[in-house]
């Protein structure tokens, strides 16, 4: 049943991502990565290689939708994403709500950091603006407001099954 | 009460810190994974091939959640109101707030179709300047990533959509498609850092190459003489066989000189965020 939940509760964060369903007209639009808050809150409580596997998914799941040449792109920024923020975690911990809004916002800058560094290697991007950057910091914060309200019903969801 | 023991030759005591089955197993599970990924973003096309029976479940599955997320927005409004009214069916005026609520909502969806039919009727417009074969598409979704801008759209190869058809908007050139799935496609906006095409200045007929550069595009190669101002219009230039000519790209606001180089910033006409309606074109030719 948790499992099931669980599954549930990703595919939702999936399906609002790629729909845009919440999108803030900023800077040509900002958005949070709400998957990327639900990969952060499994891999709190369960490890990093769970965070990996569930940022896998996601990132592999995007890539098929957008297709070539992303597909390997985007699985490789979730898998990172969802692995790498909680493998770091005894460096960010600072308190323990913090650390969930701090995961939230590495793991986003991170996701973001992958697709625009190998796109860099690739030569499919000229260089940095600092509109890009803005809007990349700016999902990275949004998605680190968002991360410890995932993350309690992440948890109160584990206590009630 | 416990102690570890003492290594006779340093004298130092031993780390109690092991590695677990369990956690030598995650780290095996993460390397696994790890190389996967890195195989899959060194050999995308064989890993889309491998993966394309997986692709058409998981776009058949998505396509629709995302029609469902689609209708979920259209009677968002309708949900909350029904809502409402049910917790007020005990009161004594709640027959009469229903109705009033019922016909809000009525406006609301009236208001939601009224808009459609504007967005229709300019998408048209734009339909009937164009002299080539053309599909109607939705758009259903888009790129979670900060950094690139794709489409996706409700119309696939089974609609006589390919790959490197450009698409339109009712206020301009959007992009053109990156990849073709069976009922669905997805395109790529103009200012993905990966897009270039031929574009020219509408007064002067200054030639140029408009690249993305992810959150807008720059007209670049034009040389310090030629003839570029801040309010230009910026069209297609119908060459490389990507866009008819003429379709409005976006209008230059700012100029950046570089040596004897000069690039235009241009603010492009469509705004993809918003985009609900598009025209993917099948056939090139001239605008009538």
């Amino acid at each position: 049943m948790k499992k099931l939940a669980q599954v549930g509760l990703f595919a939702l964060a999936l399906l609002i991502d790629s729909t845009r369903l919440i999108n803030i007209p900023l800077w040509g639009g900002i958005h949070p990565l709400l998957f990327s808050a639900v990969v952060v809150s499994f891999a709190v409580s369960a490890g990093a290689f769970t965070g990996g596997l569930w940022g896998f998914i996601g990132g592999l799941s995007f890539g098929l939708l957008a297709g070539n040449p992303q597909v390997g792109l985007l699985t490789m920024a979730g898998f990172l994403s969802g692995s790498l923020p909680v493998l770091l975690r005894p460096l960010l911990f600072w308190r323990r709500w913090t650390s969930q809004v701090v995961l939230g916002f590495v793991s986003v800058l991170l996701f973001n950091l992958v697709v625009f560094m190998v796109s860099v290697i690739r030569g499919e991007t000229n260089g940095f603006s600092w509109l890009t950057g803005l809007r990349m910091t700016s999902d990275a914060v949004l998605t680190a407001i968002i991360s410890p309200m995932v993350c309690a019903g992440m948890a109160r969801l584990e206590a009630r099954h | 009460m416990f102690e570890t023991p003492k290594n006779l030759t340093t004298g130092r005591r031993k780390s109690r810190r092991r590695i677990s089955p369990r956690m030598a197993w995650e780290f095996a599970g993460l390397a696994f994974l790890g190389i996967l990924a890195t195989i899959m973003v060194a050999f995308p096309g064989a890993t889309l091939i491998i993966l394309s029976p997986l692709r058409g479940v998981v776009t058949g599955v998505w396509r629709a959640g995302m029609y469902s997320v689609d209708a979920v927005r259209g009677v968002g409004t309708g949900g909350v109101r029904m809502l409402e009214s049910s917790a007020q069916l005990a009161r004594e005026n709640g027959e009469l707030k229903k109705k009033l609520e019922a016909s809000v909502g009525v406006g609301v969806m009236r208001e939601e179709e009224m808009r459609e039919l504007v967005r229709l009727r300019r998408l048209l417009g734009l339909r009937e300047t164009l002299s080539d074969r053309w599909v109607s598409a939705r758009v259903i979704g888009g790129d979670p990533s900060a950094l690139f801008s794709t489409l996706i759209l409700d119309r696939g190869g089974e609609d006589g959509v390919r790959e490197g058809q450009p698409v339109a908007a009712s206020a301009g050139a959007v992009g053109r498609i990156l990849s073709v799935g069976q009922d669905y496609s997805v395109a790529m906006w103009l200012c993905d850092p990966r897009s270039r095409i031929a574009a020219y200045v509408q007064r002067t007929r200054v030639l140029g190459v408009l690249a993305g550069t992810g959150v807008g595009c720059e007209l670049r190669y034009l040389s310090a003489g030629d003839d570029v101002a801040v309010g230009d219009r910026i069209l297609t230039a119908g060459r490389g066989s990507v866009f008819p000519k003429g379709i409005l790209v976006g209008t230059v606001t700012e100029l950046r000189k570089d040596g004897l180089s000069v690039s235009a910033v241009v603010a492009p006409a469509v705004n993809v965020r918003k985009l609900e309606e598009v025209l993917v074109i099948s056939r090139t030719g001239p605008l009538r």
